[in-house]
This record gives structure tokens, sequence and C-alpha cells, in this order.
């Protein structure tokens, strides 16, 4: 991602004076659009309630984050040694990218109830997906001359997998990382909204219900700092992994 | 001694036949070169000796063992370097090495030493972008050293260098290659690249490639206006035509 440069800090220092301005004359009542600093206040007030749900909406992403992970990997790596079960299945992954994995949250609430799995679940769904393709598409852009070399120096398939592929796949490995990273949170908070009995969501429809804006918009800006540092992270992840680059 | 040899290899591809009836053979300490047209199948014959391939007629023997499509038992160097663009070049001339499992030590220490020799000494650690074309070449070709085979197939080892750079190269390859008494067989369609290097010249030719001739380089020095050289060069391209 591109870094923030000054100006777009001044931008966006204008776009908050300009709001909390709009809220103190009162041209929209304080109730429906909160100012800046109410939503601070907000977050000050209700911090160890919104700590609480974020600790168990952050728990979620990362376990649905982990399986997915896992899951890319071992579904990736079977692909790429088995190529008839990739052109079997590749193509329908690809495909399946485009359906919005979210649209099928209520049906996994109706399969799994109000606990942690449906939440879970569509996180590794959400996480799924893009982490596979990169990986595979990954695989597939492996130099072929050196695939042969190796193999005329003997190097067997893990040797190869780990010396060759992988350095090759992990641009676009990467890449599906960041889009997952910045998913997971969202997921596992739309996963919330349908029920359950923590979570950033759960807490979002609870102030919705109190007509409390004020701390609806604090938690859409935890989600949001929480999605922005969790692509960081990856970024960090990557520079450190891909020091070629 | 024979060292590598194949008998009768044939291959196509896609109900084409490629090459047909090749038979050749490397001794103990030769160079011995492949020359031909582009597009004759060339590499196509380097990666039936590599075992890359499977021959559709014929067997490849090492050391009187059949070792036909068994890859791995002998050093290869293909047409273009193929380093590992991350990996720093000694990482990635260690690599025969560590596929052998040869302790990680051991193995750097083998692989600073063939750079010395191969005056790549102060690339250590640097990335292979970061290398000209020779020097990525030179370290393609310490890799190849380090498989430790015996026998060695590099495809136009000097292709992809200018003419000077080439020059250079070629004086440095043949006593290099010597030194250690290894066996090689290279390509190349550069005629006078051929007389310098090899001891024996295989010329591939025909629609379908087969070896239709074997020409022994016997000539007192290798100098490209040396009157042997001339009278070679000629009768060489009468026989390519
Ligand atoms: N894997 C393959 N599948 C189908 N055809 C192939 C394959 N490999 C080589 N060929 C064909 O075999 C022929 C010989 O190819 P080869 O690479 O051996 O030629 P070459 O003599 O090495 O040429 P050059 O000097 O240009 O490298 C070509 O016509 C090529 O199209
Ligand atoms: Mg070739």
């Amino acid at each position: 991602m591109k870094k923030f440069k000054s100006w777009d800090k001044a931008l966006i220092a204008i776009i908050l004076v300009l709001w909390q301005v709009v809220g103190m004359i009162g041209v929209v009542p304080s109730f429906m659009l909160p100012t800046p600093i109410d939503v601070v206040k907000a977050l000050f007030v209700d911090w160890q309630l919104i700590g609480k749900n974020t600790l168990i909406s952050l728990y979620e992403a990362f376990l649905g984050m982990g399986f997915a992970l896992m899951g890319s990997f071992i579904a990736g790596v079977l692909m790429d040694r088995f190529p008839s079960f990739r052109k079997a299945v590749f193509p329908l992954c690809v495909v399946s990218q485009t359906i919005p994995t979210i649209a099928i949250a209520p049906l996994l609430v109706l399969w799994f109830g109000f606990g942690v799995t449906p939440k879970v679940l569509l996180v590794f769904l959400t996480c799924f997906f893009p982490l596979l393709v990169g990986l595979v598409s990954g695989f597939e852009s492996a130099d072929a001359g050196i695939l042969l070399l190796y193999r005329s120096m003997g190097a067997g398939y893990l040797r190869t997998l780990w010396d060759v592929k992988l350095p090759y796949a992990a641009e676009s490995f990467f890449a599906g990382l960041r889009i997952s990273a910045s998913y997971a949170v969202v997921g596992a908070v739309i996963a919330e909204w349908l029920g359950g009995e923590g979570g950033l969501g759960v807490y979002m429809t609870r102030v919705r219900k109190g007509f409390q804006f004020d701390r609806m918009f604090a938690v859409i800006i935890v989600i949001s700092l929480l999605s922005l540092v969790l692509v960081k992270i990856v970024d960090m992840i990557r520079d450190r992994v891909m020091r070629w680059r | 001694m024979v060292v590598l040899e194949g008998k009768g290899l044939g291959k196509s591809y896609e109900g084409e036949k490629i090459i047909e009836n090749v038979s050749l053979r490397v001794e103990k300490g030769e160079m011995v070169c492949l020359l031909g047209v582009s597009g004759v199948g060339k590499s196509t014959l380097f990666n039936i000796l590599s075992g890359l391939e499977m021959p559709d007629e014929g067997d490849v023997f090492l050391k009187g063992e059949c070792v036909t499509g068994k890859s791995g038992k002998v050093g290869y160097m293909q047409q273009s370097d193929l380093l590992l663009p991350f990996k720093s070049v000694i990482r990635n001339v260690m690599t025969p090495l560590i596929l052998k499992k040869t302790d990680k030590k051991a193995a750097r220490r083998e692989a600073e030493a063939i750079l010395e020799e191969f005056d790549l000494g102060e690339c250590f650690d640097m990335l292979p972008r970061e290398l000209s074309g020779g020097m990525r070449q030179r370290a393609a070709l310490a890799r190849t050293f380090l498989t430790g085979c015996d026998v060695m197939l590099l495809d136009e080892p000097f292709s992809a260098l200018d003419a000077i750079t080439r020059g250079k190269m070629q004086d440095w390859f043949r006593t290099v290659i010597k030194r250690h008494g290894l066996s090689t067989v290279f390509i190349t369609h550069d005629i006078d690249e051929a007389i310098l290097l090899s001891d024996r010249i295989y010329v591939l030719s025909g629609k379908v490639g087969c070896i239709t001739d074997e020409i022994l380089v016997d000539i007192s020095e290798r100098d490209s206006s040396s009157e042997d050289f001339i009278r070679l060069k000629k009768e060489i391209i009468e026989k390519v035509k």
C-alpha cells in the first residue's frame, strides 16, 4: 500500500474539523451524526466493553485465518502435486471468488447456531480462496527451466517445493494474504451481526438498538484500524520473508 | 575409457521425429562438442542424456551402467544460467551439495573455494541480478561443477555473452575443465568455438537430426588465425552444409 503523504493527512484533518463544526452548529442532530470528539469520548467511556468484544472478534478472525492458511496450504500443495486434481478443482476455486461469502453468512448461522463456529467458518471461507488462488497461481509461475534444473540435480518434490515453488509463489501468496487480512475482521463482525454471545458485531447490534451512534462510530473505527494493522503486519512479514525483493 | 555413451537414441514429439539413431560417446577427460543449427534437436538430445526425458528408442550408459531416464547422474547446465533470483550467489552454487545432504558449513566452504577460483570471490552474498552476464554464467558453471558428476553437459555455455567476454571465457573455460579432469559435452552453433574448445566434434544435422559427422580436432595451437585452424574450419563448413 502507498504511504500516506503529508497532504493526505492534511485532508483527513480538514474533513475531521469540518465534521466537528457541522456537528457543533447543529446541521445534523448529534444523535444521528456524532462529532469526532463524541466518538473519541465514547471510545474512552466504553473502552472496557469494546476491548473485550474486540478480543472476541480478533480471536475468531485469527482462528479463521489460521485454518484458512493451513487449509489453503494443504490444498495448494495437493493441487500442485496432482495436476489432474488441480485441473478439476482450480477453475471452480477461481470462480468461487466472485461469490460474496458474506451472502452465505445467514446460512452458516442456520446450520451451526450462534456459537463461535459460524463466525470462524465465515472468516475461513472469506480467506481461504484468495490464499489458495494466490498460492496455486504462484506455484504455476515457477520458472520451468529452474524446475528442470532441480530435476536434473536429482532433487525430490519437497526440496523443489521449498527451494523453488514457494519462493516463486511468495508474491501472489502475500497478495492473497493481504486481501484475507483486510476481510478477516469484517467477516467475523458480519457473522456476529446475525447473533452470538460476544464480539464487535454483537456489540454493534446492541448499541444500534439503543441508538448510541457515537459508540457505533467508535466500533467502526476500531474495525477499520484492526484491518489496517493486520494488513500492515502482513506487509511486514512479507518484507522479512521476501528479502530478495 | 568411455564415460558417457548414447546408443541409437531417437525421440519424437507429437508424432514428429526430432532425432533418430543418434549414437555418441565421451571418453574420460575429453571435451566433446555437439555442433548443429538451431532447432535440429541438440537440447532434446541433452535432455535425454541427462535423464530428464525418456528416449523413444535407444539407451544411455554412464560408465557402462544403463541410466536411461534417470536424472541426477550427470551435471547439466541449460541454455540460460537459471540462477534462482531470490538466492544469493553462494547459496545458488551450494545447491547441488545441499541436495546431496552435504553438511552446510562444508558445502559453503566448497562453494567459496570454487567461486574464488572462478573469480567471483567478491560476490558471495550478492543476488544474481547484481551480476553481469559473464559472471552469472560462471556462477552457473560453478554450480554445475559442484554436482560432482564426472560428466557435464553444457548447453551453449557462452551464447548469452558478448563477443569480447565470450573470448575471455572460452580460454579460461578450457583451462579450468582440463585442470579438473572433467569429461564434457557442450553445444554450440559457432564453428570457431567448436574448434577452439573441443577435442572432438559431432555434427548433428538433417531434417530429422542424426550424427552426420565426427571430426577429431588435433591442431597444435588453438588460435583462430593459425593455418591448421582455418583448414579445419573450411572442412567443417563443407560438412555442415
Ligand atoms: N517438449 C517439447 N514438446 C514438443 N516439441 C519440442 C519439445 N522440445 C523440443 N521440441 C521441438 O524439437 C525441436 C528441436 O528442439 P531443440 O530445443 O532440441 O533444438 P536445438 O537444436 O537445441 O535448437 P537451439 O539451437 O535453437 O537451442 C524443435 O522443433 C522443437 O520445437
Ligand atoms: Mg537448444
